[in-house]
């Protein structure tokens, strides 16, 4: 019995030390989400912007965009606090209009998606905007931010 | 029977029979066009991979079904061919994907693990191996097309930056930043690939770097000046734009030069005609005796020329020097008339 609990005292000091010296002692993350979504039911053509504040001190920023398209075009930019554009990208769906053998247009089930997702370190903080332009579009978008702030521990 | 002398004289031509089609079979090979490679897909995938049309560097983040022009299957141990005999003479861009099982054939991702495409030049005399080692398109390189072997490099150099950006802060990483597109920028310029040297430079973020490297421009638009193709209409179009802006400082500078001159001219010939109101102040003898002071005469010569005498000639030099407001011959020399 005695010897049962020496070895299982030794195990546990040894998990723990493991535990406390395995740990990143780096930093710790703070992380702050967010989500947009958009959805384009009826040939929608219109020029939006979805503003994100990346605060003083950002660390990391993260911005992944997902756009999918039965019709249409759908243009997506971002631009930094300094209106700098720092991405660009577009996904298009073009119906075709040709008539089949019988004299019906053909329809477009298939749908067009693009995804883009970009990372930037140390990020301007300020208003960054994504800019988000539609020509005749039936859709949805769906626009993701993750800001991370790295704090060292002491 | 079956003797040593009849195995010879059938193994012989077996033989030969047998080197010559194995040459030409691989010669076949090596001269047909396509692209083929290896790719390892997990279960999300569907398994079937895509060629699309990049009509301009500028649609190389845009996704369209228009763009796809072929597709083909992967196979189970993931090997995939396409036959490209039926693309244009000219090289162009072209871009290889694939997409999720349950998506549209139209999917383009870009960034992250699930990256799903690259890119390559190509024309319908082109042959391009892939040899891949890696899932998806994350760690591959070309065998036998030495344009896509730079492509991939250049591709390897953005791929730095990006990470560069997301590890490195500040001022290290814009250092590093200039430094790998410097180092795309001198692709550009050595490489006698016309295509492939637009690739880099716009991959090194050219629209930024010309302002204050214009020479560079020019020198490159004159290098590539018989280039047709529509991708190079484009870069001049956008060097022409950027050419555009300095128009406002050329007329600026323009007209002030006008203005400058107009200025100048018009108080010389007021000065003109300042000296020209005062010789109308002259009687004809002094008119004609300010003619030979202009030319250097002395009184003496002036007196001889006009046949008057030297007190008469001294008296009209002396008038003509107080109606001109002058005090010595020089004066009289340096007035224009």
């Amino acid at each position: 019995m005695k010897t049962l609990f020496k070895t299982l005292l030794l195990l546990t000091c040894i998990t723990s030390c493991n535990i406390s010296f395995g740990q990143d002692s780096a930093s710790i993350e703070s992380k702050t989400t967010s989500r947009r979504n958009i959805n384009f039911n009826e040939k929608d053509t219109q020029k939006r912007e979805s503003i994100l504040k990346v605060l003083m001190g950002t660390d990391q920023l993260e911005i992944a965009i997902r756009g999918e398209l039965t019709a249409g075009k759908l243009v997506i930019e971002i631009y930094d606090s300094n209106n700098t554009k720092r991405e660009r990208f577009t996904v298009e769906n073009i119906v075709d209009t040709k008539k089949n053998l019988n004299g019906h247009s053909k329809k477009n089930d298939e749908t067009v998606l693009g995804e883009i997702t970009k990372k930037f370190s140390s990020p301007i903080y300020g208003e960054w905007i994504v800019k988000i332009t539609t020509t005749n579009a039936v859709g949805t978008l769906g626009i993701y931010y993750i800001s991370k702030k790295l704090f060292k521990k002491d | 029977m079956f003797n040593i002398t009849t195995f010879k004289k059938c193994f012989i031509p077996t033989l030969l029979l047998f080197i010559i089609t194995t040459i030409t079979v691989t010669a076949q090979d090596s001269e047909k066009t396509l692209i083929l490679g290896n790719i390892k897909l997990d279960s999300i995938w569907a398994p079937k991979i895509y060629l699309s049309n990049i009509s301009s560097f500028d649609k190389m983040q845009t996704m369209s079904k228009r763009m796809i022009i072929a597709e083909t299957n992967i196979d189970t141990s993931g090997n995939f061919s396409f036959d490209i005999d039926f693309l244009p003479k000219e090289m162009q861009l072209y871009r290889v994907h694939i997409s999720k099982k349950n998506t549209s054939a139209a999917s383009l991702i870009i960034g992250g693990k699930d990256e799903n495409h690259f890119f390559i030049i190509a024309n319908n005399k082109s042959n391009i191996q892939l040899k891949n080692t890696s899932t998806l398109f994350n760690d591959f390189e070309i065998t036998n097309s030495k344009p896509n072997r730079i492509i991939r490099t250049i591709d390897s150099i953005v791929k730095e930056i990006d990470n560069i950006n997301f590890k490195e802060f500040g001022i290290k990483n814009e250092f590093i930043t200039q430094a790998l597109n410097e180092k795309l920028r001198q692709i550009a310029d050595t490489t006698s690939y016309s295509l492939v040297s637009l690739y880099a430079l716009n991959k090194s973020k050219f629209e930024v770097d010309i302002k204050g490297n214009e020479q560079f421009y020019l020198n490159y638009l004159d290098k590539w000046k018989n280039e047709k193709s529509s991708y190079f209409k484009d870069f001049k179009q956008k060097i022409q734009i950027k050419q555009k802006s300095e128009w406002p400082k050329l007329l600026i500078l323009g007209l002030t030069c006008f203005a400058l001159g107009f200025g100048l001219n018009h108080f010389f010939s007021l000065k003109k005609n300042k000296s020209n109101k005062k010789l109308k102040l002259l009687s004809i003898q002094e008119r004609k005796i300010f003619a030979l002071l202009k030319e250097g005469k002395s009184n003496k010569e002036i007196s001889d020329e006009c046949n008057i005498s030297l007190s008469t000639a001294k008296s009209h030099v002396s008038s003509i020097y107080s109606k001109l407001n002058v005090n010595s011959r020089k004066e009289i020399i340096d007035i224009n008339s």
